[in-house]
């Protein structure tokens, strides 16, 4: 999921086509100066692969220049690493990298698998984070959250489905739906829909989660990446859909014909981890410990609309910042948060049973 | 008919031979030296990691081949690759279709047609299939440049859904694959003597005779390979469906959650390796039947 973050569109405004060139800068400064510093392991940079763009840009600010002011170590991004590539690093006993922003949930299945350095609480300060972002093995760091997105053509926010419920009932909020084409969020949303409580969510009821599916089949188009999703909702091909804030959050703001709320969102966060074989342990339990510092984790919400796991943060942030934030205490009073370690346990059936109903 | 054609054309190859005078070129023993390196270099790096793929696929922690018995038994491995090869079957079909006149068009046209029919077909070929993606999902989308028009003809009350379903796709990837499949078509037409098709018009037959008894059975080898190049390449397409597919899955976006999202690189390996002997059996069929339509040819 290295794309919940809004990418700026360079066929937007003035602003947006600075931040554009901005990243593409940072993405080829990355691809140049990274390649070879791999290669050297000199002890004054770190690398950290991410999931680049706006959120790099975010990460930059608000932990890397942070944590290079106070150590003298460069940090240096790099490509985003999914679970994948860092389990053929660490078998391969070839760790090159120092820490790595990824997917809370991609994060829970490297922790189960094993191939990740446990976090070491004597030098991160776990009592400053959340207890559910504090885990053995990775720490969340922030919160980002698919939500319900709408056409303003079509909806407004009074006539527009009102929670996942309404979402599913096609029959009195008649409109072609759209939803991520993979299991995870998009069951969570469908037993939502099924009216399963929020704190009774897991272990998800996929006999309910299936049934309320079936009911959109006919008004349902899937998307398949962030970019699309948001594409969906602007075009009016779709009415109404699931998206990541991240995602909406620019077009919005760009005076697109779309709006979205955080209630019954379903957060899914961004976590770093330390792959197992690290060169510099200590060093990567400095990095995390920096990320955790209340007023960079709120640094890091002015940049980019996803909240902080260190709950000080947000007593640093002002009110226009707090309302675009997914779990800010207004915005995250009904939401849901995405139980990765139930998916790490049970990935395999419930991709497979997911799968199953798509060609079914 | 056919065989007289096929005749013609071999005699016709057979009077180019003895024309040149010159033996086809065969590799001696010192010119093999000098394939050592690519040799090489695909069994480093394409022969042995498919060997490896291969070998993986057997590796599964549940039992040796638990990730064949899952592919035949478990409709969500097994449906992607039914639906690939019958997707790829349909975008061959209508590139044929369209390729065909195209290219029939573009072999009788000289000077500067030539040159814009040649410019007409190949800036496609040269644009990313990532942006020609993009460009069927403004033209297919609901509001899109279709339906809009659509509209207002009057042809429609309400806009069709085009784009994320199998129709939208099929058009993309037929669009996509149009060059692969004119330009072999083209390379075989420009070699059909246009003395063949007059002495067929002498010797009495209509143009639909003509074209059916003579010009079509020629045309064949660019029509045979054509086909096979849009057929392996359409197999592997990964961006179209994912930009412009319906719920059906390809095999290359089922591969890809494997080996990312599920980290079942036995199954995976398992799923690529099927792929790869399906397509291999089937361009060896390709082979055979090409070589057996040849050889009957030579031999009346």
């Amino acid at each position: 999921m290295s794309e919940r973050i809004s990418r700026p569109s360079p066929f937007a405004g003035g602003i947006s086509r600075r931040g554009f060139l901005a990243g593409t800068a940072a993405v080829t400064l990355g691809g140049s100066i990274g390649a070879p510093s791999i290669v050297r392991a000199a002890s004054d940079t770190m690398t950290v692969p991410n999931s680049g763009g706006a959120l790099e840009e975010a990460y930059k600010v608000a932990y890397f220049d942070t944590f290079t002011a106070k150590t003298g170590v460069k940090i240096l991004g790099a490509p985003y690493m999914d679970t994948a590539r860092i389990k053929a690093m660490v078998n391969a006993n070839a760790v090159d990298v120092d820490a790595v922003n990824i997917d809370f949930a991609e994060a829970a299945v490297l922790a189960k698998l094993g191939l990740l350095e446990p976090i070491d609480y004597d030098i991160v300060p776990r009592k400053a984070l959340e207890p559910w972002a504090a885990n053995d093995h990775y720490i969340v760091s922030d919160v980002a959250a698919l939500v319900m997105g709408w056409n303003t053509q079509t909806f407004t926010p009074e006539n527009r489905p009102k929670g996942w419920v309404e979402f599913f009932d096609a029959a009195t909020k008649p409109g072609q739906r759209s939803l991520w084409k993979l299991a995870p969020q998009t069951l969570e949303v469908a037993a939502l829909g099924a009216g399963v409580p929020a704190d009774k969510l897991y272990p998800l009821d996929l006999d309910a989660a299936f049934a309320t599916l079936d009911k959109i089949k006919p008004n349902l188009t899937w998307w398949t990446s962030g970019a699309q999703s948001a594409q969906l909702l602007t075009s009016g091909e779709v009415d109404v859909g699931t998206a990541w804030n991240g995602r909406l959050f620019e077009p919005k703001n760009d005076g697109a014909s779309i709006d979205y709320t955080f209630d019954q969102s379903v957060f899914t966060c961004d976590a770093f981890v330390v792959p197992k074989g690290v060169k510099d342990k200590k060093r990567a339990m400095e990095f995390l410990a920096n990320l955790v510092e209340a007023k960079n984790q709120a640094a890091f919400a002015q940049h980019i609309p996803y909240g902080p796991t260190v709950p000080a943060a947000f007593e640093l942030l002002d009110a226009k910042t707090l309302a675009l934030l997914p779990n800010s205490p207004e915005n995250g009073k009904t939401a849901v948060l995405q139980n990765v370690q139930y998916w790490a346990d049970n990935g395999d059936e419930l991709f497979g049973r997911f799968n199953k109903w798509l060609v079914g | 008919m056919v065989g007289e054609a096929r005749e013609a054309h071999a005699s016709l190859e057979r009077h180019a031979e003895t024309q040149t005078g010159v033996k086809p070129w065969s590799p001696s023993r010192g010119s093999l030296f000098l394939l050592a390196a690519p040799l090489l270099l695909l069994a480093l790096f394409f022969l042995f990691p498919l060997i490896w793929v291969f070998a993986q696929s057997f590796s599964s922690p549940r039992g040796l081949a638990d990730t064949y018995v899952r592919i035949a038994t478990d409709p969500a491995l097994r449906y992607p690759l039914f639906y690939t090869f019958q997707t790829a079957a349909i975008v061959t079909f209508c590139a044929l279709v369209l390729s065909y006149p195209v290219a029939f068009l573009i072999s009788r046209a000289q000077g500067r047609w030539l040159a814009i029919g040649m410019v007409l077909v190949l800036v496609p070929f040269w644009t990313s299939a990532v942006i020609r993606s993009y460009a069927w999902l403004v033209l297919l989308q609901r509001r899109g440049v279709v339906n809009e028009a659509l509209l207002a003809l009057g042809f429609i009350d309400r806009p069709l859904r085009l784009a994320n379903t199998d129709i939208g796709t099929h058009i993309a990837m037929a669009q996509i694959m149009l060059p692969f499949m004119i330009l072999p078509l083209l390379s075989a037409m420009r070699g059909i003597d246009p003395s063949v098709m007059r002495a067929a018009a002498i010797l009495g037959a209509n143009p639909f005779r003509q074209f059916v008894s003579v010009y079509l059975p020629l045309s064949m080898p660019g029509v045979g390979a054509g086909c096979v190049l849009v057929f392996i390449s359409t197999l592997g397409f990964y961006i179209t469906p994912a930009l412009l597919g319906s719920s059906s899955p390809m095999i290359a976006v089922a591969i890809e959650q494997q080996v990312s999202r599920l980290l079942d690189w036995p199954q995976a390996s398992a799923l690529a390796s099927v792929l790869l002997v399906l397509t291999c059996l089937l361009f060896m069929l390709y082979e055979r039947l090409n070589r057996r339509l040849a050889g009957a040819g030579e031999a009346r």
